[in-house]
């Protein structure tokens, strides 16, 4: 039997390598925006700090106007390199 | 007084809730997951604790009545209100007891001395900790170290018999050094 293709769509879909699938802050996975974002992606990264806990980018930086720690472990908020 | 509060706070609610993305806000999302995790934690024929929403439309605010059990509040209702800011989880939820009290860490303008409340407050914790909170604060958190009511205080350090004493009258509504208390047993 032969088939002739006519027509073909690539889907194709993504997530964060990351070994947490939520930001503990807002409670939305990674693959959403934060709250306070409309898209996901590069926008709205996650970013994960010294003590390896990650949250969305905007979520920790307005934490961090509050206080200066990470909220589950208390130790001094760091961005790992 | 405490009504007055209350009545403000629930106003502030209710322009915001008027407000027609309410829904999209990081405030009510956080609200919504938190509900449903502590409607798995308290399941709601719960006989100590149940929490009730005044407008069911709205998430922001509702309140918690506790019937303490083994404590020196055994038998009385007691009744909190929190309401939630837009700027959840950023800053803790507002809590006020409903009804005059005497207790230590409750003044008698309905204000709650709660750590998770306050200097304790992380944007990870959930209103679940907060209802916790506000339940061991009946037992295991009765702090007469760190007072809002000093009078409360000072007798629960100096005399348990006395303090017990007070504490059960002043629930059916007697008074206390000129205080008059609210009926909640």
């Amino acid at each position: 039997m032969k088939v002739k293709i006519k027509e073909w769509n690539a889907v194709a879909s993504w997530i964060w390598s990351l070994d947490t699938d939520r930001c503990t802050i807002c409670q939305l996975a990674f693959e959403q925006p934060c709250p306070r974002c409309k898209l996901p992606g590069d926008e709205c990264p996650p970013v994960t700090g010294a003590c390896n806990h990650h949250f969305h980018l905007h979520c920790i930086v307005r934490w961090t106007e509050e206080q200066d720690y990470c909220p589950l472990d208390r130790q001094k908020w760091k961005v790992k390199n | 007084m405490i009504a007055i509060k209350i009545k403000k706070e629930q106003q502030i609610q209710q322009n915001a809730v008027n407000n027609q993305d309410i829904t999209q806000t990081g405030a009510w999302k956080r609200a919504l997951s938190d509900q449903q995790e502590f409607n798995d934690a308290f399941p709601p024929d719960l006989k100590n604790l149940r929490i009730y929403f005044p407008d069911n439309k709205n998430i922001l605010y509702f309140e918690v009545e506790v019937r303490p059990d083994h404590s020196f509040w055994a038998g009385g209702l007691i009744v909190f209100t929190v309401s939630i800011s837009l700027d959840y989880p950023m800053t803790p939820p507002k809590v006020l007891c409903k009804k005059k009290i005497f207790h230590p860490n409750i003044d008698l303008e309905g204000k709650v001395c709660l750590n998770i409340l306050r200097e304790d407050w992380r944007p990870v914790s959930s209103l679940k900790d907060v209802i916790f909170g506000l339940q061991m604060l009946f037992t295991q958190l009765t702090n007469p170290t760190d007072p809002l009511n000093k009078e409360a205080a000072e007798l629960m350090l100096k005399d348990q018999a006395q303090f017990a004493q007070v504490v059960k009258s002043t629930m059916k509504g007697g008074s206390y050094n000129g205080v008059l208390f609210e009926k909640i047993a």
